[in-house]
């Protein structure tokens, strides 16, 4: 498989590889975000980027759009089941479309090294938070 | 008009698709919540127990109906609903453009993804 993303001096082109890593380690981030709770865009991220070898912009991008489709199946389920408060998930649909179009917008133009380091800055707070609330049972 | 669409030119469609479907769904949540807020803005809301919706917003038609009779909830389930709809339209295009492209292993791989999103909205 080959794609190309767009970059400042035009398209440039990608190769993905072991596929079947991929498959697996998406499997087991799917399990953790069912089991957790946690957003599995972390290690959807880190298979993209670190066994199928993807441009990380390509690797971000791609999985937060796995992201929408799954959770828009989700969705749907917790609507039919009454978990969708409106007056609770106003503001935070309207702040997080806000942030997310801004994100876009800083994406194109941002470096990857700088972005690498935000993302290892996030996952790496994500894992003390589960690791203090593992510890102190809130989990 | 032609089909001899390149995956650019499909891209370029879909990526306006999604924007405008967020926008829109943007849209009426914030009519809805700025109505929600003006009937309600005041009061205080007890979040400690947590309360299922009634029952006329947990369908689709539901939501629909509640809107239509100027309920704030329904005005921002629809919005949100609208939300949920983007990523399912887009699945749906895929599948048509897959299918242009002759890229049936990929037809039938967005076709079943669509099948699961639209059994967990409207479900059994």
């Amino acid at each position: 498989m080959h794609g190309s993303y767009p970059t400042p001096e035009g398209p440039r082109s990608y190769l993905v590889s072991s596929v079947s890593k991929g498959f697996g380690l998406m499997f087991g981030a799917g399990t953790l975000s069912g089991l957790l709770g946690i957003g599995s865009g972390a290690v959807k991220v880190l298979a993209l980027d670190q066994a199928m070898k993807l441009p990380f912009k390509v690797s971000t991008t791609t999985s937060n759009f796995m992201i929408g489709v799954t959770a828009a199946a989700s969705a749907g389920v917790y609507l039919r089941r009454g978990y969708i408060d409106p007056s609770l998930a106003m503001p935070v649909m309207l702040g997080v479309v806000a942030g997310s179009f801004l994100g876009a917008k800083l994406l194109a133009r941002a470096k990857t090294q700088w972005l690498r380091r935000v993302f290892a800055v996030v996952i790496i707070t994500m894992a003390l938070e589960l690791i203090f609330n593992a510890l102190t049972g809130r989990l | 008009m032609s089909f001899n669409w390149t995956d650019e030119k499909t891209e370029h469609v879909i990526g306006n698709l999604l924007r405008a479907g967020v926008l829109i769904s943007a849209f009426v949540v914030l009519a809805g919540g700025i109505y929600y807020l003006a009937q309600h803005g005041t009061g205080h809301k007890d979040y400690h127990e947590f309360h299922g919706q009634p029952q006329y917003l947990c369908t689709v038609s539901g939501v629909v109906a509640s809107a239509l009779k100027h309920d704030s909830h329904g005005i921002i389930q629809v919005g949100l609903l609208l939300l949920v709809l983007t990523p399912i339209a887009r699945v749906f295009f895929s599948a048509i453009s897959f299918g242009l492209e002759k890229d049936f292993t990929y037809v039938v791989v967005s076709l079943v993804v669509l099948a699961v999103l639209i059994y967990g909205l409207l479900g059994s």
